[in-house]
């Protein structure tokens, strides 16, 4: 009988043992493969992967200039329209993709210019509304044919706000009752009042170069109990505020930051038809102050629609 | 045991190892690749953390698109999607106005050729190609968005006449005087608005100038009355709402979030 460890043919090398290395060695590989699949890579494929991974970043989107270099808004102009006599700038708002966008105040601007080869012009007015997230509408009195006109942020923060009460007779109903607001030593917002029988406007102006808002309500004393089911006195509100939103009306623009304006009042219950019950008027006037917080921000080239 | 019987075993040990180290890198290697393939949906549709909109979702403006599912049917193909956006929202309220974005015109990219798709209807989030019925998505190529729109609040003073009832207030809207009663002291116009079908919404006419009480809207009709005795002829009026704004640019969409 031969010797298993010895082949047939006469060769004296011991084949059992070697294979039974291989054997094993492929074995203990084996098990690491195992073990290898069954836990999964312990990180992510680099060249394998069928999408790239995202990378952390707080920059806001592409396009997008920061208002404050602190800040986490930032603000691009969308589109330019050219009318006539005026130009309509559309101008968005956004944080950066990490950021919740419900964390973040809308950005305040205390004005925009429209910067030209040696010269700027001055926005008319900017407004906003709630049914057009982030979107600022500019305009500005005056038509832009340059195309490589820019559009300049003048980042902005509350200086001072305050508040008045007037309260007239009901002789003045018709008449404008003039008022002067002091905000601030030396800051006041001056305009008029006209209160009539279920409508009011309101006309207003800030000082030189001061950027301010200003809302203002009107109350009819002596109303109360009108109307039936109707506790409160008669009121009138701006046309954008909030409480004359039922639902399913529509959603007006809100003016922003500006140097004046002028706008409607309107009744938010029902319409006042005998003045003769109004005892007095009341005004409550409300204003603020803004002051340019940091750097003028200078926007993309704009690109005029016709 | 002979120092080459030794040898011999530990070369036979190693040889094992490699051969069975080289059929299990390509093991593995496969199972990575399945398992990659099979879980990009979950992993794209749950954002990383720390995200609000996902490098990987389509960005147009400040609105992500992010498509949810594609569907195949006898009408064609339907593409349904949500609209985030990443506009500033601390303390608005009552922003159910509508949505942020206005995808209007798309375009398929499909073995086949190209497909153009639309969206009608702003406040729908769901784009239609009626040309691409019958397909599956490993046959489409790219998506792209070639036209979209931005809501943009407007407000602008028309004045409006007897002589002259119509006016454009921006493109696409007009409005038109279409009735004047006086009675008592009292002047009553009815304003009809004109619209094209979807440049703009939220319209609102109001009175301008003093005497003007409110105004009530109905279906593209606002009745304005004016507490005045004057005899006046020419109203001065504002129109106000939300118009579409074009914004530059095609975008491409990742539908690699979206389910079939």
């Amino acid at each position: 009988m031969s010797d298993p460890n010895v082949n047939s043919g006469g060769s004296e090398i011991p084949w059992k043992p070697p294979v039974i290395a291989a054997i094993m060695g492929a074995l203990v590989v084996a098990a690491f493969v195992i073990f290898a699949i069954v836990n999964g890579p312990t990180d992510p494929p680099e060249s394998d992967s069928l999408f790239a991974q995202p990378v952390p970043s707080v920059d806001i989107p592409p396009g997008y200039v920061l208002l404050d270099p602190n800040g986490d808004v930032g603000v691009k102009v969308e589109s330019v329209i050219q009318d006539s006599a005026y130009s309509i700038i559309v101008v968005s708002s956004a944080v950066a993709g990490t950021t919740d966008p419900s964390d973040s105040l809308s950005p305040d601007v205390a004005y925009w210019e429209i910067g030209l080869e040696g010269a700027r012009v001055m926005m008319g007015s900017q407004f906003a509304s709630d049914g057009a997230g982030g979107i600022t509408t500019i305009v500005v009195p005056a038509e832009i044919s340059d195309p490589e006109a820019t559009v300049v942020a003048h980042p902005a923060a509350v200086l001072a706000s305050a508040g008045m009460e007037i309260e007239v007779s009901s002789d003045m109903i018709g008449e404008p009752v003039v008022f002067a607001l002091e905000v601030e030593p030396g800051l006041v917002i001056s305009g008029h009042v006209t209160v009539g029988d279920g409508w009011g406007t309101v006309e207003w102006s800030s000082p030189d170069g001061t950027v301010a808002t200003l809302d203002a309500e009107v109350t009819f004393t002596g109303t109360e109990n009108l109307a039936a089911d109707v506790l409160e006195p008669m009121r009138l509100v701006p046309v954008y505020d909030p409480s004359l939103a039922r639902p399913g009306t529509v959603i007006v623009p809100r003016p922003l930051f500006g140097f004046g304006g002028s706008y409607g009042l309107y009744g938010d219950g029902p319409s006042l038809t005998e003045v003769a019950e109004v005892t007095s008027i009341v005004i409550d006037l409300n204003g603020t102050v803004v002051s340019e917080t940091a750097e003028a921000v200078v926007l993309n080239p704009l690109s005029v629609e016709g | 045991m002979s120092v080459r019987l030794v040898t011999l075993t530990i070369v036979g040990f190693i040889l094992g190892a490699f051969a069975a180290g080289g059929i299990g890198v390509s093991v593995i290697r496969e199972v990575r690749a399945l398992d990659d393939a099979t879980s990009l949906p979950a992993q794209n549709i749950a954002r990383p953390d720390g995200y609000h909109v996902d490098p990987n979702e389509t960005l147009i403006s400040s609105v992500a698109l992010i498509p949810i599912s594609l569907t195949f049917g006898d009408d064609g193909l339907s593409i349904s999607y949500d609209l985030t956006s990443l506009a500033p929202s601390l303390g608005i309220e009552g922003s159910e106005g509508g949505q942020p974005l206005y995808p209007k015109r798309w375009l398929v990219e499909a073995i086949g050729g190209e497909f153009e798709g639309t969206q009608t209807d702003p406040t729908k989030t769901e784009a239609l190609f009626p040309l691409l019925a019958g397909g599956s998505v490993d046959q489409i190529d790219s998506v792209r968005v070639l036209e979209a729109f931005l809501p943009s609040p407007f407000e602008v003073p028309v004045s409006v006449s007897a002589s002259e009832p119509q006016v454009s207030v921006i493109t696409g809207v007009k409005v038109v005087l279409a009735r004047t009663t006086n009675s008592e002291g009292m002047t009553t116009i009815e304003v009809r608005v004109l619209t094209d079908d979807d440049s703009a919404r939220d319209i609102q006419i109001i009175g301008d100038g003093p005497g003007w009480i409110s105004a009530v809207s109905t279906e593209g009709t606002a009745t304005l009355t004016r507490v005045s005795d004057d005899g006046a002829t020419e109203f001065g009026l504002v129109v106000s709402g939300t118009s579409w704004v074009a914004i530059d640019g095609e975008f491409a969409v990742n539908i690699g979030v979206a389910d079939e």
